[in-house]
C-alpha cells in the first residue's frame, strides 16, 4: 500500500474544501492534498448552475460553477494538489487516511492536519417512511438536478416535488425549462421552506401552484411512478382524513432537508452534536480532536455558500498553523448555550484567549419564525451583543459576532446563552 | 410477443418461478443428468415473496405439529450448514426469544415449548426474564419470561436464492427471465409443452414453484382444488447506527394468524422491523401504508421503547401465498408431468432445501436420477469488498484495478462487485438486481450519490443507453430523455 | 393617501434576503412609493418589475467532443421576463464545441436584447 503524507489533508473538494485548501497554502502549508470522491472538484456546485452565489464573498451575483470557478482556478495557482476518485474509508484521531484511489489502489495518507469537507447528503423517502410502493421515478431533488445538469438526461416528464426548500424549488424551474410540468411544490409547512425569491422566480413565475400545509401521503405505481396521494395536515403535520386527492405524475423528487454526511467523523470517534449532525467545533474550526478541523454543510447546513466559504477559510488557516507545529492553544473554553428560540449554535464553544483577543462570529439557526426580534448573545444575564431583526426564519443562519470585552469580564464567564426574543415595545 | 414467433427450446424439466423454493429446486435437478430450465416472470431471480420477507430460518419450534410443512421445515433446518457453506452464503444462527409481556404470555410459553418438542426440537428453553434482559439489554423492563430458540437463524434472502440459481446455472441450468408462463400444454395426458414470453419449452415434467402465482400455474394444468390470496406484510429496515440495539431475533407470541411482528439484527448488521399480517386480494399490490407502518412501529415500541421510525433507511411489503393449509408438494394425478411445490406461505426460506429434496424423492418416483460427473456444489463465496480488512482490500486492489473504483460510498461497493454482478449467471441487467448482489443502493442515502454511476456501467456493460436503464425491468426505465431532446422527440443522442 | 390607491406586495429578487416590498400606486422612478427596500438595489428592482420585469437565465446547452455531455450558460444580464421562453428555446436547438473557456460568448445578442448567453464553466476536449 503507497503511503503519502502532506501538511493539511482535506477531505472533500467542493467549496468548503477548496476554501480551506486555498487558505492553508496562503497560510504557509507546504503540501496540501484535497481528497476528492467524484470525478470532478466542485462538490455540488458545478450542478448548481442556477444564479445567487457569491453575493457577500465576491459583491457579485454568480451561477455555481462561476463561484467555484474562482476557487478551482486558485487551488490550481497554489498548486494544490487534488485525488479525484478516491474514497477516503477512515480518518484515524493520529491524522492518519485510508483512501480507496481509483488510479492506485489502497493509499495511506499522514497528515500533520486534517480538514473534513464532506458536506451533506440528502433526507431520503425512507427517512420519512413515506408509504406506497417503491416504481423508477421518485428522485431526490439534487439527484435529480445532477442528472439533468451533469450527466445530461431528464428524470420524468410529468413532475410533483415534495418540499419547498431551495433544492426544491430551483428544480422546479429547471425542469420547466427543460420541457417537463410540474403540476405542485408540496410543503407541509405552513409556509415555505427556502428563500422568497425562489418563491417567486421559480414558482409564482411559472404558474406552479405552492401547496402549503400539505404533504405525500402515498406513492402510486409499480414499475413507474403513475401518481401521488397529496392531502392536507393539521397543525401536528398529521394527513386529515378525507382530504387525500391523487395527483398525476411520472416523477417524484424530494427535497426534504440535508443531514450533514458524518461517518468519518463518527468513526473517528470525534464528539458530535446531536442538533447539527455535526461535529462540536470551537472559534478555530477544530473538532474535540486535536488537529482535525470540520467546515462547510459537514458542521452544520448552511444556507448561503459564502458562509459555507467563511468556515472553510478559517479552517484552512487553522489547519496550516496547527500543521506547522502550532498545536492547539490551552483549550479553555466557554460553551455556547441555545437559549429562547434557538436550535442550534456554531461553535459550540469559544476560547476564552479568543474573546480576550479577536472578533469571533457565531452563526446560529432560529426554532420558528419570527418578526421584530432581537438576537442576543448573553453572560451571566448581561448581553455582550444584541441585534434587532425584522424578521428571522429557521431558512436563513443569523450572524452575531463577540468582541473583545474587558479582560476581568471575559475571564470570568461560564457560558454564553444565545437568545432570539421579542423584541417588546415601550 | 403477438404475432412473432417465439423461440422453441427443449428441456427433461422445466421449473416455474426463480424463488427460493424454485432456485433450491434447481440446484437440485442440476445435480442430476436431466435438462432443464428455470423460468421466472420478473428481470430477475427471487424477485417475488422470497426477496421481502423477515429473512429468518426457523427450525421448527412454532409450526402447527403434524402438517407436511412441520416435517420439512426441521429436516430443512440441518441442511443448512452446509448448504450455505458450500454456496458460500452468509448465514448465522443467532437464536430467537419470543418475549412474554403478561402473565397471561407467561403461561403460554409451556405450551409452546410443548409445541416445539412435538415436533422433534428439542433445545428450546423457557428462560427468565433476568436471562432474557442480559441477552436483550435494550428490551422493554416489562418482559416476564422468554422462549429461547437457540437454533432460528438469519440469511440474506435474496443471497440465498442467487446463489442457489448461480450454482444451478453453472451446473447447467438455463434460468431465464422475463418468462411468463401462459399455458401448459397437455395432450394424451402428459405435459408436453410450456409457453412463456418469448419461448416455449418442450418438456416432459414442470415443476410449480411459482410462489403467490402457484395456484394460477397450477389451474392451466387442472390442478386448481386451492386458492391463493396474498397476505401483506410491510418491514422497516433501520440504519446500522442501530444495531446495537438488538442481539437476537426477537418475537413477540405469535396470534392466530400470524407469528407477529419481529425485530432482529440482518446478516448485514443493519435492523428489520415487521412483518404485519393483513389479506389483501391484489397479487401487484406491492406498496406499503401508513396504518401498516404503523402497526409494525406501534408493536416493536412496545418491544424496544427506543426504536423510532426516523432510524429507518427504508420500508418495504412482501406478499405471501396464504389461503391453503398446508404445504402442497405432490405429483398431479390425473396428468403425467407435473409437481406441485404451491402454498408455502411463510416458511418458503426455511424449507426450501427439505422441499427439494421431497421433489426430488417425487421426480424419482417417475424419471431416472443418475448423478451427473462433474457436478459442482460449491459456488465461490463473493464476499463484499466493505467487509475485507484492509489488508485483503490493498491484496485486492493491487492485482485487480477494476476495484479501485469505490462506486456506492455508503455500502463501499466497487466497480469491480458491480462488474461482476452484471457477468455472472444469471446476469445483473438492472439496477435493482445488482443492488440485490452487492448493496450497492441499499446505504443510507439510498442510491442518492451511486445511482448516476452504477447506470452508467450498466448501460456500457449491457450496450444499453441510459434512457433504456431500468430499476427492475420493462417499464421502470429511471431516466425519460436526453435533457436537450423535447420530450416526444426521436433522435439525439440516448 | 387616496383610498382606491393600488398597494403592491412584491419580493425583491435581486439578493437571498427577499426583501419584503409594498409599492404603492403606479412605479415611480424615485422610487418614493416604495417601503421595505433594505438597499437601493431593491428600490430600483420595484420600479424595474413594475415598468419591465427581467429575469436572469440560466440553463445549459449540448457540448460536442467535450469532456462533459453539458455547458451551463446564462444570460450576462437579467433579459425581459417576456422572451424567457423563446431564449430558452434558441438554446435548445444549439450545440458548442469543446473546448468551452469561462465566460465564452455562446449567443451574442441574445433576441436583440443587447445581452449576450456566456459560457459559466470551462469544458475541455474529450
Amino acid at each position: 500500500m503507497k503511503e503519502y503524507s502532506c501538511d493539511v489533508a482535506v477531505i472533500g473538494g467542493g467549496a468548503a474544501g477548496l476554501a480551506a485548501a486555498t487558505a492553508a497554502r496562503e497560510a504557509g502549508a507546504e503540501k496540501v492534498l484535497v481528497i476528492e470522491r467524484d470525478r470532478l472538484l466542485g462538490g455540488i456546485l458545478p450542478q448548481c448552475i442556477h444564479s445567487g452565489f457569491g453575493l457577500v464573498t465576491f459583491k457579485e451575483d454568480l451561477t455555481g460553477p462561476e463561484y467555484i470557478h474562482r476557487f478551482t482556478t486558485k487551488t490550481a495557482e497554489l498548486k494544490v494538489e487534488a485525488r479525484l476518485n478516491t474514497l477516503v474509508l477512515e480518518v484515524r484521531p493520529d491524522r492518519r487516511i485510508i483512501a480507496a484511489s481509483a488510479s492506485e489502489g489502497m493509499i495511506g495518507v499522514k497528515a500533520g492536519a486534517v480538514v473534513l469537507a464532506m458536506g451533506c447528503r440528502e433526507r431520503t423517502r425512507g427517512a420519512l417512511a413515506i408509504p406506497g410502493t417503491r416504481p423508477a421515478g421518485v428522485f431526490t431533488a439534487g439527484q435529480a438536478q445532477r442528472f439533468v445538469n451533469i450527466e445530461g438526461y431528464m428524470p420524468g416528464e410529468r413532475v410533483v416535488i415534495l418540499g419547498s426548500g431551495d433544492v426544491g424549488m430551483i428544480m422546479a424551474r429547471r425542469l420547466t425549462f427543460e420541457g417537463a410540468k410540474v403540476e405542485a411544490v408540496v410543503e407541509v409547512l405552513p409556509y415555505v421552506g427556502g428563500l422568497m425569491r425562489n418563491k417567486v422566480q421559480c414558482l409564482d413565475d411559472f404558474g406552479i401552484p405552492l401547496l402549503l400545509k400539505h404533504t405525500v401521503t402515498r406513492i402510486c405505481g409499480n414499475q413507474r411512478l403513475t401518481g401521488v396521494m397529496v392531502a392536507q395536515v393539521d397543525g401536528e403535520r398529521r394527513p386529515v382524513p378525507g382530504t387525500e386527492r391523487l395527483v398525476e405524475c411520472d416523477t417524484l423528487l424530494l427535497s426534504v432537508g440535508l443531514i450533514p454526511e458524518n461517518e468519518l467523523t463518527e468513526k473517528c470517534g470525534i464528539e458530535m452534536d446531536q442538533v447539527t449532525g455535526g461535529a462540536m467545533l470551537d472559534e478555530r474550526m477544530e473538532t474535540g480532536v486535536p488537529g482535525i478541523f470540520a467546515c462547510g454543510n459537514v458542521v452544520h447546513v448552511c444556507d448561503i455558500v459564502d458562509n459555507v466559504t467563511a468556515m472553510g477559510l478559517e479552517a484552512g488557516r487553522e489547519a496550516a498553523k496547527f500543521a506547522s507545529g502550532g498545536g492547539s492553544p490551552e483549550r479553555d473554553y466557554v460553551s455556547l448555550v441555545a437559549g429562547e428560540n434557538v436550535r442550534y449554535i456554531v461553535p459550540q464553544r469559544i476560547s476564552r484567549r479568543s474573546l480576550l483577543e479577536r472578533n469571533v462570529a457565531v452563526h446560529l439557526r432560529v426554532a420558528q419564525p419570527g418578526q421584530n426580534v432581537r438576537l442576543s448573545i448573553k453572560a451571566g444575564g448581561e448581553p455582550v451583543f444584541k441585534a434587532p431583526k425584522k424578521a428571522v426564519h429557521p431558512g436563513e443562519a443569523l450572524i452575531g459576532e463577540l468582541s473583545p470585552q474587558s479582560a476581568e469580564f471575559f475571564q470570568k464567564v461560564g457560558e454564553l446563552v444565545v437568545d432570539v426574543e421579542p423584541l417588546v415595545k415601550k | 410477443m403477438a404475432g412473432e414467433k417465439r423461440k422453441t427450446i427443449d428441456a427433461d424439466v422445466v421449473i416455474v418461478g426463480a424463488g427460493s423454493v424454485g432456485s433450491a429446486v434447481a440446484r437440485m435437478v442440476s445435480r442430476y443428468s436431466l435438462s432443464s430450465v428455470l423460468l421466472e416472470r420478473e428481470s430477475d431471480v427471487c424477485c417475488g415473496t422470497s426477496k421481502a420477507n423477515n429473512a429468518h430460518i426457523v427450525c421448527g419450534a412454532d409450526i402447527t405439529p403434524g402438517l407436511i410443512e412441520t416435517g420439512i421445515v426441521v429436516r430443512s433446518n440441518g441442511l443448512y450448514d452446509q448448504v450455505t457453506e458450500e454456496l458460500g452464503v452468509p448465514y448465522r444462527r443467532i437464536g430467537n426469544c419470543y418475549a412474554a409481556l403478561t402473565e397471561e404470555e407467561v403461561k403460554r410459553l409451556e405450551g409452546m415449548r410443548d409445541n416445539a418438542l412435538k415436533n422433534g426440537v428439542n433445545d428450546v428453553k423457557i428462560i427468565s426474564r433476568d436471562e432474557v434482559l442480559e441477552m436483550e439489554p435494550h428490551l422493554t423492563r416489562e418482559v416476564k419470561a422468554g422462549l429461547w430458540v437457540p437454533r432460528d437463524g438469519i440469511v440474506s434472502p435474496y443471497s440465498l436464492a442467487i446463489a442457489l440459481c448461480e450454482n444451478a446455472a453453472r451446473n447447467g441450468v438455463r434460468v431465464l427471465a422475463n418468462q411468463k408462463v401462459e399455458e401448459i400444454v397437455v395432450e394424451d395426458g402428459a405435459v408436453r409443452r410450456v409457453v412463456a414470453t418469448d419461448v416455449v419449452v418442450t418438456t416432459r415434467m414442470v415443476i410449480n414453484c411459482a410462489g403467490l402465482f402457484a395456484d394460477e400455474v397450477s389451474a392451466m394444468v387442472g390442478w386448481n382444488d386451492f386458492k391463493l390470496h396474498p397476505r401483506r406484510g410491510e418491514f422497516f429496515i433501520l440504519d446500522r447506527k442501530f444495531r446495537h440495539l438488538v442481539n437476537h431475533i426477537m418475537y413477540p407470541l405469535p396470534n392466530p394468524v400470524s407469528r407477529g411482528a419481529t425485530i432482529c439484527p440482518t446478516i448485514d448488521d443493519n435492523v428489520l422491523i415487521g412483518p404485519t399480517a393483513v389479506d389483501v386480494t391484489d397479487k401487484f399490490d406491492r406498496g406499503t401504508t401508513a396504518e401498516g407502518l404503523s402497526q409494525v412501529m406501534g408493536s416493536v415500541s412496545k418491544y424496544y421503547p427506543e426504536i423510532k421510525p426516523w432510524m429507518a433507511v427504508t420500508q418495504y411489503a412482501g406478499l405471501r401465498p396464504a389461503g391453503a393449509p398446508d404445504f402442497i408438494i405432490g405429483r398431479h394425478h390425473e396428468v403425467a408431468g407435473f409437481i406441485n411445490a404451491a402454498a408455502i406461505r411463510s416458511t418458503g426460506i426455511s424449507a426450501c432445501l427439505g422441499i427439494a429434496e421431497r421433489v426430488r424423492d417425487l421426480l424419482a418416483e417417475v424419471m431416472k436420477l443418475t448423478e451427473k460427473p462433474g457436478y459442482e456444489p460449491r459456488r465461490p463465496a463473493v464476499r463484499p469488498f466493505s467487509g475485507l480488512s484492509l489488508e485483503e482490500k490493498d491484496a485486492l486492489t493491487a492485482k485487480d484495478s477494476r476495484h479501485r473504483k469505490v462506486v456506492c460510498r455508503c455500502e463501499t461497493v466497487t466497480e469491480g462487485e458491480i462488474l461482476d454482478a452484471i457477468h455472472r449467471n444469471p446476469a445483473a441487467s438492472d439496477l435493482d438486481a445488482v443492488k440485490r448482489r452487492t448493496r450497492a443502493g441499499m446505504g443510507r442515502c439510498q442510491a442518492g450519490f451511486c445511482r448516476p454511476r452504477v447506470m452508467e456501467i450498466l448501460s456500457r456493460e449491457t450496450g444499453t443507453p441510459m434512457t433504456k436503464v431500468t430499476l427492475r425491468g420493462p417499464g421502470s426505465e429511471v431516466l425519460t430523455r436526453p435533457t436537450k431532446q423535447a420530450a416526444g422527440k426521436p433522435g439525439g443522442k440516448s | 393617501m387616496n383610498e382606491g390607491v393600488k398597494k403592491q406586495d412584491i419580493i425583491c429578487i435581486l439578493c437571498p434576503k427577499g426583501c419584503a416590498l409594498t409599492v404603492t400606486g403606479a412605479p415611480k422612478d424615485d422610487g418614493s412609493n416604495v417601503e421595505g427596500a433594505n438597499c437601493k438595489e431593491g428600490v430600483k428592482y420595484a420600479f424595474q418589475e413594475g415598468t419591465d420585469p427581467r429575469r436572469l437565465v440560466c440553463t445549459s446547452v449540448e457540448v460536442k467532443g467535450g469532456d462533459l455531455p453539458l455547458l451551463s450558460v446564462r444570460t450576462a444580464r437579467a433579459i425581459p421576463k417576456k422572451l424567457v421562453r423563446e431564449c430558452l428555446g434558441k438554446l435548445s436547438g444549439i450545440a458548442v464545441s469543446a473546448p468551452v473557456r469561462m465566460g465564452q460568448v455562446i449567443i451574442s445578442d441574445v433576441l436583440g436584447t443587447g445581452i449576450d448567453v456566456i459560457a459559466t464553466r470551462e469544458v475541455g476536449t474529450l
